[in-house]
């Protein structure tokens, strides 16, 4: 089944674009074109007519950075995204073994968040729901069948928010949850709601929690951002290149330049807890977040022990920008790419 | 940890296990919307598993670095014991159709599903074997900590402690039912409301405590065994009794969350030996006690007898007089005035609900 998921992928899958409209920091974003149906929208998460349309193979990591953490494997889920310049409906199809409906004392149900990036801004909000000044919003299905409008601009600051009409319903069968989520497109109300403008493409992540395992708050799986097009011209804007690092390279100057002291990621022994561990940063982080987390630490500061002091009323990070050469800068960055 | 610190006294040798707190507790705050299961309030017999079943080894609380460990959320059958209901029908009602044969016994009256556990499931059971058997009340509530596990393990930074009275609360607009609170706390003085799918606890009755009134459990404690009052308040009960006679210990101080709910140890009839005759030994083995309310409690057992002997003896003592509690409303040092003064409604937004406020330029704005 991931083979076929894949093989169909490929087609709408564009991987590196530059993220047009608003966002001029042309972050490149694998890119997820949804289709423009003439007639009525597939249905219901099992509606044959889903399978009419083309998928895209989204990666979702465990996330490692921040307790607590989730101790999953990476899973591929498969999004399908299409509109009739009203509505959008997606649908999202993952494997989890066991189906895992109510909430209880004790027990956690099964759960999708679609998340979109708000505001006019040069610059992505942190892909783990946002950060100050950067907020996002989320569409939070459960499998008790209820969903949620929320919105969020950094770690626990999630918050409920009046509904913007987001619909949702999940199937599961055979092993597998499908979930189909839809809302106008321009049902907007509130600076806090996502924005489907069908003249840009809109910054977009998903993320699971396996509520059969205790999966819930950050113990969770994510996916880096993507930019979900409504119109083909936006999907098909390709950028040149990414990262034009030398991985290799990257993977020596993390113990030359000391980041082995304090962050864990495979191939550092040591498994230090200092400071966020980057096992699956090259998953879910875009490579311009990966340059300022270098360069400006202090600008989006993780919430953890010791991760952050106080000097005279402002939060620093305790991570020192990096000293490096431009081209020492691309090297980490393209190792740390490496890290899913 | 907060400014002035509210704190009860439990006199652990006057607790008669009655329940009346309990049920003061349950018909104040418990007994409908999901909370029918949840004892905020409980007298457990100890030695025994306690409630929820086995607390004291389900984890939680900080290790000896001082690091929040993670504990795990009790089950509603087991270790709970979920509220059952009787089965009149079948007690009242049998089989109207099929009268039974005149010489049956009628049918109990029974719970409908035979219960797996409760909050008093083992009631004055005990330990020990006879002459020797013994056991003691331990009424429990929220220890409204002064480094609470459940304030420390939630990301939302939904609980808090207030400035004006460490009281812990939940503020069940942050909540979002994770439960990590409910695993951290050693003492699982935190329950899951299933109805609203968010945590809920003890709140020291605060509506009361803020018009000068005690708690619920300690207004109705037919024992008088409940003081309440801030600790640093040195014409009060709790002041003399915990910091002046120092007679009143925290319960499992090990588990590092600081508790702010102390119990004057239980003193126990002499052991017998073997021909009946009274040892020099109490029944209660101090270990037990030690176990629960730490090394001090040797210290402080003999205290209490040297201060009872001097009551005996006819001298006036203090520690005797203020554990006795002659006067009702000397067991409680509370002030509604101050309550008026310390504005205890002040804005407490540690991080900021992300709200909707528009900018000009239509950029979204969060609320600071």
């Amino acid at each position: 089944m991931r083979a076929a998921l894949r093989a169909r992928a490929g087609a709408a899958f564009l991987a590196a674009l530059a993220f047009p409209g608003a966002l001029s920091g042309a972050e490149p974003l694998p890119t997820i074109a949804a289709t423009r149906v003439a007639g009525p929208l597939p249905g219901g998460p099992r509606d044959p007519g889903w399978g009419k349309l083309a998928s895209v193979e989204v990666t979702l990591y465990p996330q490692a950075a921040v307790a607590p953490a989730a101790r999953a494997r990476p899973l591929a889920l498969a999004l399908r995204a299409a509109h009739d310049g009203r509505t959008l409906a997606l649908q999202l199809a993952w494997r989890d073994a066991t189906r895992s409906r109510t909430r209880g004392i004790g027990a956690f149900a099964d759960a999708l968040a679609v998340q979109w990036a708000l505001g006019g801004e040069s610059e992505l909000p942190y892909v783990g729901m946002g950060h100050r000044g950067h907020p996002v919003a989320l569409w939070f299905w459960r499998a008790d069948g209820t969903v949620e409008t929320l919105a969020a601009e950094g770690f626990g600051t999630l918050s409920a928010q009046r509904a913007d009409g987001v619909q949702a319903e999940g199937a599961w069968h055979d092993g597998h949850w499908q979930v189909v989520l839809r809302r106008a497109l321009d049902s907007a109300a509130s600076p806090l709601h996502a924005r489907l403008a069908p003249d840009a493409a809109v910054p977009v992540a998903v993320a699971i929690w396996d509520g059969g395992a205790q999966e819930r708050d950050g113990t969770k799986r994510l996916s880096g951002w993507h930019a979900l097009a409504l119109d083909p011209a936006h999907a098909a804007r390709a950028a040149a290149s990414r990262v034009a690092g030398n991985a290799a390279n990257g993977k020596r100057l993390m113990t030359v330049k000391g980041c082995v002291a304090c962050h864990a990621f495979p191939g550092n022994p040591a498994r230090p807890t200092l400071g966020p561990d980057l096992s699956f940063a090259g998953g879910i982080h875009a490579p311009g977040y990966l340059r300022e987390a270098l360069s400006a630490p202090d600008k989006i500061i993780l919430p953890g022990k010791g991760y952050a002091t106080a000097e005279g009323g402002t939060r620093r990070s305790i991570m020192p920008p990096l000293e490096a050469s431009a081209a020492e800068r691309e090297d980490l960055v393209a190792f740390l790419l490496t890290l899913k | 940890m907060s400014k002035r610190q509210l704190a009860m006294v439990m006199d652990l040798n006057k607790c008669i296990g009655c329940q009346t707190c309990t049920m003061a507790c349950k018909t104040q705050w418990t007994n409908r919307n999901g909370r029918d299961y949840m004892y905020w309030n409980n007298v457990e017999t100890q030695p025994g598993r306690g409630y929820p079943r086995d607390w004291r080894r389900a984890g939680g609380g900080f290790d000896d670095a001082g690091a929040l460990t993670r504990g795990r959320v009790p089950d509603l059958a087991r270790d709970y014991g979920a509220p059952f209901d009787l089965d009149y029908e079948r007690a009242l009602n049998a089989d109207a159709g099929h009268a039974p044969p005149a010489f049956a016994a009628p049918p109990p009256l029974a719970p409908t599903a035979p219960p797996a556990y409760g909050p008093n499931w083992d009631e004055d059971q005990g330990a020990g074997d006879y002459p020797n058997a013994y056991y003691f009340y331990l009424p429990r509530i929220c220890n409204h900590c002064s480094n609470p596990a459940c304030l420390a393990a939630c990301p939302r930074k939904a609980i808090y402690k207030r400035e004006e009275d460490g009281i812990v609360l939940v503020d069940q607009s942050r909540c979002r039912g994770y439960q990590h609170c409910i695993e951290a706390c050693p003492y699982k003085k935190v329950y899951f409301n299933p109805q609203f799918n968010r945590s809920e606890k003890c709140i020291f009755c605060y509506p009361r405590v803020e018009q000068g009134r005690a708690p619920a459990c300690a207004h109705q404690c037919v024992g008088r065994i409940r003081f309440v009052g801030f600790l640093d308040d040195e014409d009060g009960p709790v002041f003399k009794l915990v910091t002046k006679w120092q007679a009143a210990l925290p319960l499992h101080a090990e588990f590092g969350t600081r508790p702010n709910v102390y119990y004057v140890p239980p003193l126990s009839p002499p052991r017998l030996d073997a021909e009946g005759r009274p040892t020099g030994e109490r029944r209660i083995p101090d270990a037990v006690l030690v176990e629960r309310f730490g090394p001090r409690v040797p210290e402080v057992l003999a205290l209490l007898e040297a201060e009872r002997e001097r009551k005996r003896r006819g001298e006036r003592s203090e520690l005797m007089d203020t554990l006795i509690a002659y006067r009702h409303a000397e067991m409680f040092k509370l002030d509604a005035a101050y309550y008026g003064a310390a504005k205890p409604k002040a804005a407490r937004r540690v991080i900021p609900i992300v709200a909707e406020r528009a900018r000009p330029d239509g950029a979204p704005e969060t609320e600071a």
